[in-house]
């Protein structure tokens, strides 16, 4: 069977010299950065882009001809799958197959990649566009969350894949274009490719210079923010941010302690009243900011669920609420089931790069109050609260920290496990709790991470829950005959979350090594897969550092980390911590720095919304809700207006100190006094608002003001929508009235154009335009009344059907405008009232024996006010050629 | 190359053709609408390194895309008003021609010389054929520079172009549609321009053996008079002149002699057998359905068998009188057999003149009749006609060729050229004109074999 030919020689040489040779070089460009990015590709990238161009080429050759896609790729995946399948039967061993087939998974998609983009630069002409978008959102992306903000690198890393997105959208159409019958093609594309680089080079130098101040901001904005305070000198500093900025992140902690990590940059710092029983030592806690509980089959990782069964995560959104006023949830201790060996202890959390909004604290936590930063610590520190948690005993740091063999650690630790080598099984627990936090995926992968599982429990001969763990722990810690490590603490970064199934178990059973995510992961899943109750929790590794302030705690960039929790009947929630020490974590432990420590108390406290604001005189009025006084909460009902004067007072938001010019009548703020005169007029015992009210100076002195965010929406869906902000709904409203604007703007174009050509019929004076605009005005009314000229002569049209049917003189002025249009000679006085008087009369009588409906319909067909334009025959005169 | 073939089209597609923008633009602002949705779902709340960068990558993305769109635009504008300008003034040279000698097969070559017609900068110019009185349409397609053209910058556009046309039928072209398309091919201005040209495909040709056919049209030769010699009272071979006769056979010797108009009387010679008479039959009996697209290729292979049996004969140095059954438009063709082969080209399926009608059973030689034929006409040829006449059934039955049993083995691998033939296989076997039109020809094959009278035969495929 002799295969059909597609494409001649000429055209595929210029596709693989024109298309496929760019798509390699940009592919190569796309598959290193995103080797940085994503730790899954530990290959070479030189040879995963030449497992693509190969894919691409043989799509090339082979779509030369007339194959079927369908089938060629169905014997391709074919033999894929056999490849697999040989492998797996060659490798004996199940582990070493599953390397094999992690490896090739890579490759092969590579290949087959290459072999769709093949495909479609061959066969399908829309592929380009859609082809060059996908790139481009891959490399955004790539480099939104891996460069540096410097202006080199957004150009750089933007440009080259934005030109040759632009590049293969041309090119393909020039080549798709191409006949092989026309000579010297070469040097027709080459003169083409120069122009497209002229205006290319030109149109990009010239957004480069409209967009240079943008680019420049960025550049400058963030080489401030990534230095702190007092430390600017430090070297480095500046290549060490992160990109999503720990400090904004969600899922903090997801980063570990990858080099990106910033361990320079302060994200607060924490005072927590925890102390051993000496009343001295501090007893750190980790810190809390979400749990990871529920298995998306769909991206096959663990993920955030605000819908989880037992749910006591207090979660509160600091930026809604006011100062000094209490937020609480004591339903979430319930949750935790915890009766044994807990305690109440409270914090102060001050925030500085740490997102206002986000509520961080040992678990487990029900109180907040939101509290005022020290006026000297203003520049440092954005916002405070203070809070309240319930905490286990045995969650202490130090019995959560990895003692990776420093035997007094392990020592002391065992003093928890024996109390928790009480718990024996989960009889007692819950069902629906055990369903849900032992949920386990099934298949291939996650049979043979149950296997390693009974594995090492089987190896330490561990029977009781903690036992698990501790043989867990001490899986990761093992050592080789070597002596060397099995699993190393790995740096390279990866994607913020919990790694993907597929991660996981590459880092398991092949790669071994990673960061505080894996270790948790991968831990979640054995424990799970041993029937233990578990999440992962993010948040933050608490370490003492302190000696002059015990009690205060640093939180810096490179703290952020994740860890298990396991669950144990009566203890509740536990941390574990299976992530083996990083080196360079404890390389630099950082000096101490003074603590906030709050010398003033907030005598009076007022919320409400602003009535008037005197800006220059430093007053407002206010309408105030509820009342502090002296820690005494008063509802004020009904609300009530207050004059307070705020000419001394600083004006916070949550990003920190604003300008007063950010007082706007309307907007919900919080006034808090320090002022000694309030100090001076405590309350009477069970004295009424009022009467309060009515003792106190006029105006309130206030010494601060915050702004309350209103309470959106949009933020609240932002959480958990891929599509934050996006409302498909107004987008689907927004689409129907475009929609239908259009359809009106359609339906009013024959109309339109008819009363424009009515228009310079009458306005024209020279007589042979005149007759023009009145003949085309004559022409498409009968047009879109459905009189159609068809391939008759003007003359003939308006003998045969316009002038019987209507008794007109239309052919009378069908002549005259003939001999305007054919002729030089000057009309007579007579042919000119011809034209003159063939409007109004004409129309008129048109208009007379046709009904207004049928005048109304007829008028709302565009179709035909097309028709009329685009057909030769109708027009007749428009476009003749001339000979 | 797109091999689609000229069709008939919808009032829709009729309008379709005039869009300015392209699917090309809509599927490409889709995807960066849909990207840049996308990307901006994945900025953080609050202000992070992500978001700026993305944000300035986006920018960059959007002021090089707006103003390449916008050179896009001008640069298809500019030279669409040009050519409008010169349009509506009068100033434009649209020279079409076809080749005068037509080549064979389905590519139909065609020369172009347009000006004053500027390319769009980066741009195309593309062209489509609107012919038929603007019912059907050839591909949208570019030009094939000359090499002695005028280049890059130039207002005269000069090339060619081969049309991949179908059907053998005269094409009258009214309309050409100029197309300006820009740089990415977003943007797509139209104008019509009205020309005129028509040309016809020519039947192809099947070379075959064929039966030797007897002569039968009865000639009278027509012999010219050179002596005259006077007999009393009259002269032989003479006559006087009558109102009716032909003014140019007055014999103006004689006249100069004795002032007699008489005009001479050609000599009677016996008669013989002469010529062969070949009647080609395009008559459809009632019953079938209308003449669409499927009937258009019946009639497509009718044409390439009755020109291939014409083309046999006339090698045989045969003098053949073909006699058509349809008018036929008059054109500058030259007669014999370069007027056959018009005549077969632009014939079409008929009912106004039957078989009955068309054949004089005394002068048939060869009857070239189609599975379409009537029976009854057929039966009272043979009943009638002289029994050294020869018909030839040809059967449309084969036009169509059906999928053979393991055709699928290839399609399966293969992905045939786009042909109208396989898009009508299913259709045809689906008609129900299909299986009335074998019963038909079935019926007339067995009146054929049962008369004894000559026949050729049609086994193999004509195609």
């Amino acid at each position: 069977m002799q295969i059909p030919v597609l494409h001649s020689k000429k055209k595929r040489n210029a596709q693989l010299l024109l298309l496929a040779l760019p798509t390699a070089l940009v592919m190569g460009y796309v598959v290193y950065v995103s080797d940085k990015w994503l730790s899954v590709f530990e290959q070479p990238w030189e040879l995963q882009t030449i497992s693509f161009i190969l894919g691409m080429a043989t799509a090339l050759f082979v779509f030369a001809h007339r194959l079927r896609f369908v089938t060629l790729t169905a014997l391709l995946l074919l033999l894929f799958a056999i490849i697999k399948a040989m492998a797996q039967w060659v490798q004996p061993q199940e582990f070493d197959a599953f390397f094999f087939l992690v490896k090739a998974n890579n490759y092969l998609l590579l290949f087959f990649v290459g072999w769709l983009a093949g495909f479609g630069f061959s066969r399908n002409r829309f592929f380009s566009a859609i082809w060059s978008i996908f790139l481009l959102a891959i490399v955004g992306l790539v480099s939104a969350f891996t460069i540096e903000p410097k202006t080199i690198n957004i150009i750089g890393s933007i440009a080259p894949v934005l030109l040759y997105s632009l590049y293969i959208i041309y090119t393909s159409e020039l080549i798709r274009n191409m006949n092989p019958d026309q000579q010297g093609f070469g040097w027709f594309v080459t003169r083409r490719l120069g122009g497209f680089l002229l205006a290319a080079g030109l149109i990009g130098i010239a957004v480069f210079f409209f967009l240079r101040s943008d680019i420049e901001y960025i550049e400058k904005t963030w080489e401030k923010r990534s230095q702190t305070p007092k430390e600017d000198d430090r070297q480095g500093s500046l290549t060490r941010n992160d990109g999503m900025g720990t400090a904004t992140n969600p899922s903090m902690g997801l980063q570990g302690f990858n080099n990106r990590a910033n361990k320079d940059s302060l994200v607060f710092v924490a005072k927590l009243d925890h102390f051993f029983a000496d009343g001295v030592t501090p007893n750190p806690l980790y810190f809390v900011s979400d749990y990871y509980t529920y298995f998306d089959t769909l991206t096959q990782t663990f993920e955030t669920d605000t819908l989880r069964p037992y749910n006591d995560l207090y979660q509160p959104d600091l930026t809604t609420m006011p100062l000094y006023f209490n937020g609480e949830d004591t339903s979430v201790l319930r949750q935790t089931m915890a009766v044994r060996n807990t305690i109440t202890v409270t914090a102060e959390i001050y925030k500085k790069s740490l997102s206002p909004r986000y509520f961080i604290a040992p678990s487990t936590a029900f109180f907040v109050q939101p509290i005022s930063v020290p006026p000297e610590n203003k520049d440092i520190y954005k916002s405070a609260y203070r809070t309240k948690m319930e905490v286990s005993d045995l969650n202490s740091a130090y019995f959560v920290y990895n003692p990776a063999g420093d035997i007094g650690l392990s020592e002391f630790q065992e003093q928890r496990f024996s109390l928790l080598r009480q718990v024996e099984d989960y009889q007692l627990a819950p069902e629906d709790f055990m369903a849900y936090y032992t949920k386990m995926p099934r298949g291939t992968d996650y049979d043979s991470i149950g296997l390693l599982a009974n594995n090492i429990i089987e190896k330490a001969g561990a029977t009781a829950p903690v036992d698990k763990i501790i043989a867990i722990r001490d899986y990761f810690l093992a050592t080789d005959s070597m002596g060397q490590p099995t699993y190393k603490y790995s740096d390279n970064p990866g994607i913020p979350g919990i790694p993907s199934a597929n991660k996981l178990c590459y880092f398991l059973f092949q790669n071994k090594r990673g960061y505080c995510a894996y270790y948790a992961g991968a831990t979640l899943f054995l424990l799970r897969s041993l029937g233990i109750p578990s999440r992962i929790a993010t948040g933050f590794l608490t370490v003492d550092r302190s000696s002059k302030n015990p009690g205060w705690y640093w939180f810096y960039e490179d703290q952020a980390h994740a860890w298990v929790q396991a669950w144990f009947p009566g203890f509740g929630w536990l941390d574990f911590d299976t992530t083996v020490p990083s080196t360079e974590s404890q390389e630099a432990p950082q000096p101490d720095q003074t603590p906030p420590l709050t010398s003033q108390k907030a005598w009076l406290v007022a919320n409400g919304s602003i009535i008037s604001v005197d800006t220059l005189a430093g007053t407002l009025r206010m309408m105030a809700k509820q009342m502090l006084y002296w820690d005494n909460p008063y509802e004020l009902i009904p609300t009530q207006n207050l004059p307070l004067d705020f000419s001394m007072a600083t004006i916070l938001k949550d990003t920190g100190v604003v300008d007063k010019s950010n007082l706007l009548p309307g907007i919900d703020i919080v006034a808090v006094s320090f002022s000694e005169q309030f100090k001076n007029l405590p309350p009477k015992e069970n004295e009424p608002w009022i009467s309060l009210l009515k003792r106190m100076p006029k105006p309130l002195p206030i010494d601060e003001i915050k702004i309350i965010a209103p309470v959106s929406e949009d933020k609240a869906q932002a959480k958990g929508s891929g599509l934050a902000g996006f409302s498909w709904k107004k987008a689907a409203g927004y689409i129907l009235l475009t929609l239908f604007v259009l359809g009106i703007i359609l339906l009013l174009v024959p109309i339109s154009v008819f009363s424009w050509y009515v228009f310079k019929a009458k306005r024209t004076s020279p007589i042979r335009q005149k007759a023009y605009y009145t003949y085309m005005a004559s022409m498409l009314y009968l047009h879109q009344l459905g009189y159609k000229k068809t391939d008759r002569t003007p003359l003939q049209f308006a003998k045969e059907e316009i002038d019987p049917r209507f008794q007109t003189h239309f052919e009378r002025f069908a002549a005259v405008y003939q001999k305007i249009k054919y002729s030089r000679q000057t009309l007579t006085a007579s042919e000119e009232a011809v034209i003159f008087s063939q409007q109004n009369e004409f129309l008129t009588s048109v208009k007379k024996q046709l009904t207004l409906k049928k005048r109304f319909i007829s008028f709302l067909n565009p179709a035909t006010t097309i028709e009329f334009f685009t057909e030769p025959n109708i027009l007749g005169s428009s476009f003749q050629k001339q000979r | 190359m797109d091999v689609s073939i000229g069709k008939r089209f919808t009032q829709f597609q009729r309008y379709a053709m005039y869009l300015p923008v392209k699917g090309y633009l809509l599927i490409f602002l889709t995807g960066i609408i849909l990207g840049n949705i996308w990307l901006r779902s994945l900025f953080t709340a609050e202000p992070s390194v992500f978001n700026d960068v993305m944000s300035i990558t986006l920018s960059v993305i959007k002021w090089v895309l707006v103003p390449f769109l916008i050179f896009g635009l001008f640069s298809v504008l500019i030279p669409f008003a040009l050519f409008w300008l010169a349009s509506s003034r009068r100033k434009l040279t649209v020279n079409l021609q076809s080749p005068k000698e037509q080549p064979e097969g389905r590519l139909q070559p065609l020369d172009f010389l347009i000006e004053p017609l500027w390319q769009p900068l980066l741009g195309q110019l593309y062209y489509r054929l609107i012919y038929h009185k603007g019912m059907e349409s050839s591909p949208k397609f570019s030009l094939v520079r000359r090499e002695n053209s005028i280049g890059y910058a130039g207002r005269t556009q000069n090339g060619w172009y081969r049309w991949p046309v179908l059907g053998i039928k005269e094409y009258e072209v009214d309309t050409m549609i100029v197309y300006f398309e820009d740089i990415f091919h977003f943007f797509s201005l139209a104008i019509p321009v009205a020309v005129h040209q028509s040309f016809f495909t020519r039947p192809a040709m099947n070379p075959r053996e064929v039966t030797p056919i007897s002569p039968t049209r009865t000639e009278k030769d027509e012999v010219k008079i050179e002596d005259w010699r006077r007999v009393q009272g009259e002269l032989f071979n003479y006559k006087f002149f009558e109102n009716n006769d032909d003014v140019r056979r007055i014999v103006w010797k004689i006249y100069a002699r004795n002032k007699d108009l008489v005009v001479r009387t050609p000599e009677v010679m016996d008669p013989f057998a002469s010529h062969i008479g070949m009647y080609v039959s395009f008559y459809t009996r009632p019953g079938f359905g209308e003449i669409d697209s499927l009937m258009d290729t019946c009639l497509d292979f009718y044409k390439t068998a009755c020109w291939s049996l014409y083309n046999q004969l006339t090698k045989q140095e045969l003098h053949i009188r073909f006699v058509k059954d349809q008018e036929v438009p008059q054109r500058n063709v030259e007669p014999g057999n370069k007027w056959v082969e018009y005549t077969l080209a632009v014939s079409h399926w008929q009912r106004e003149t039957s078989l009955q009608q068309l054949v004089k059973p005394n002068e048939a030689s060869l009857v070239c009749i189609s599975s379409l034929s009537a029976p009854e006409d057929v039966a009272y040829l043979i009943a009638n006609g002289p029994k050294n006449m020869t018909l030839a059934l040809v059967p449309l039955s084969k036009a169509i060729p059906l999928p053979k049993g393991l055709k699928w083995l290839k399609w399966l691998w293969v992905e045939e050229e786009k042909d109208p033939i396989h898009r009508q296989q299913i259709k045809w076997f689906l008609s129900s004109d299909r299986k009335k039109m074998m019963m038909n020809e079935e019926k007339l094959q067995t009146m054929i074999d049962h008369s004894g009278i000559k026949q050729i035969s049609f086994t193999a495929a004509l195609s």
